[in-house]
């Protein structure tokens, strides 16, 4: 076997691994994470209210898209629509697990919020989803920490990191630098609720 | 700045400075470009902070140190991939910037993670001895295959140790590098082609998973 031979195979090997990791993650990761929580009856009451006041900033994320793909900030291209309609599956996605994790630890999740959204156009739109995915980032990271319950922080980690690729998916959209900063700084809940603030009525 | 996104064929419009982009965003433009930039400020300044810990022994630092020395050896792994990269890839100016730029930040991790290992009484692995074969940065979509495999990787292992960390500081680290991978990984899936984000929850991998999608990098 010659050396390019091996490089490949072992790319190959490296690369398929990957593919069933990836394929994995689905399962095994975030919704697992979720099955898991639902499992432990209950959580202590701050990781419940750090649950709840995700639970809003995914209200706020999902309304968002929802009303970007059917077109409420004007023509998308197929790129932009694209992108919109991928965060806003995501995004219903962590709305309907909080929802469905929330009562199965013992809490009461939080009614859905009323929104408002700015006259936003296609590119206003792109540079506001950054807004916001950097601000769910920074809000996930920031209350990772005080977390308790393991399964809870499993089901943080799993939302915190797609909200991050979401985060440089929008810059990408955008035109800028993808990943701007080597680390990334949490926020607290006071800097993510002047953040948000100007989108609930 | 000039950014073309293809994704599924799909050329996306974004050849439009950032600064003109925002311009639609009216009044609220200078509070959007002074947002970002407390942000991009911060978030140095926040990791540094959160990167001195106090000297005071603590009684689970033991496990947040191996934990520490298993993404320092990742965050080497990665550093050195893209340093590669940077040195001997023939690529378009568009993947040449990806390479530069996460090659920088992965490098910051390092220096962050090493002399935090220390702060805690724990001794930094030294940098492991790397195989990359040269096929692997022959051409642009082996490279970024790599590359992605590389940082989804990576994702996951930051998100499968996160659970078990004990020290505030150590967490609130985790957390800011973790995400600055999620974003490597979103660039590199973009630039590729691929989705950016493929699922609506990221994996938690094992340290058994890790290992043996990084073994073959190991010499």
């Amino acid at each position: 076997m010659n050396e390019s031979t091996a490089a490949v195979q072992s790319r190959r090997g490296f690369l398929g691994k990957a593919a069933i990791l990836g394929g994995g993650a689905l399962a095994a990761g975030g919704l697992g994470a979720f099955a898991e929580a639902a499992r432990a009856h209950s959580a202590p009451a701050s990781d419940l209210a750090v649950l709840n006041f995700a639970l809003k900033l995914e209200y706020l994320e999902a309304e968002f898209y929802d009303r970007a793909r059917q077109g409420d900030f004007g023509r998308l291209n197929a790129g932009v629509q694209l992108f919109a309609e991928v965060l806003y599956s995501h995004e219903q996605a962590h709305v309907d697990t909080l929802i469905a994790t929330i009562p199965a630890l013992g809490g009461n999740p939080i009614a859905k919020p009323a929104l408002k959204f700015p006259n936003l156009k296609q590119r206003s739109f792109v540079l506001t989803a950054i807004q916001l995915e950097q601000v769910g980032v920074g809000a996930y990271g920031g209350a990772f920490p005080s977390l308790k319950l393991k399964a809870v922080k499993e089901a943080a980690l799993a939302i915190h990191s797609v909200e991050a690729r979401h985060a440089a998916y929008a810059r990408l959209v955008a035109g800028t630098l993808p990943a701007n900063v080597a680390f990334f700084a949490p926020l607290t809940v006071d800097q993510v609720n002047r953040r948000a603030a100007p989108f609930f009525a | 700045m000039t950014e073309i996104f293809v994704h599924k064929g799909i050329e996306v419009e974004t050849d439009v400075p950032v600064t003109s982009l925002a311009e639609e965003l009216g009044t609220t433009r200078d509070a959007f470009l002074k947002r970002a930039a407390i942000f991009g400020g911060g978030a140095v300044a926040a990791a540094s902070v959160g990167m001195a810990l106090p000297g005071t022994a603590f009684a689970s630092k033991k496990s947040d140190i191996a934990i520490l020395n298993f993404a320092l050896t990742l965050e080497y792994l990665e550093s050195s991939f893209y340093a590669i990269a940077v040195g001997k890839g023939k690529f378009s100016p568009r993947v040449e910037r990806l390479a530069l730029v996460i090659r920088d930040h992965e490098i910051a991790h390092v220096k962050a993670i090493a002399p935090t290992i220390r702060s805690l009484g724990g001794t930094p692995v030294k940098k492991p001895k790397f195989n990359f074969p040269p096929a692997l940065f022959a051409d642009e979509t082996t490279f970024l295959q790599t590359a992605m495999a590389l940082e989804d990787t990576g994702v996951g292992a930051y998100n499968g140790a996160g659970p078990a960390l004990t020290l505030k500081p150590v967490k609130e680290a985790a957390a800011a590098i973790v995400a600055v991978e999620a974003m490597h990984a979103s660039w590199v899936r973009g630039v590729a082609g691929t989705a950016p984000a493929p699922a609506s929850f990221d994996d938690l991998l094992t340290t058994d998973q890790v290992l043996a999608a990084a073994g073959p990098f190991f010499a």
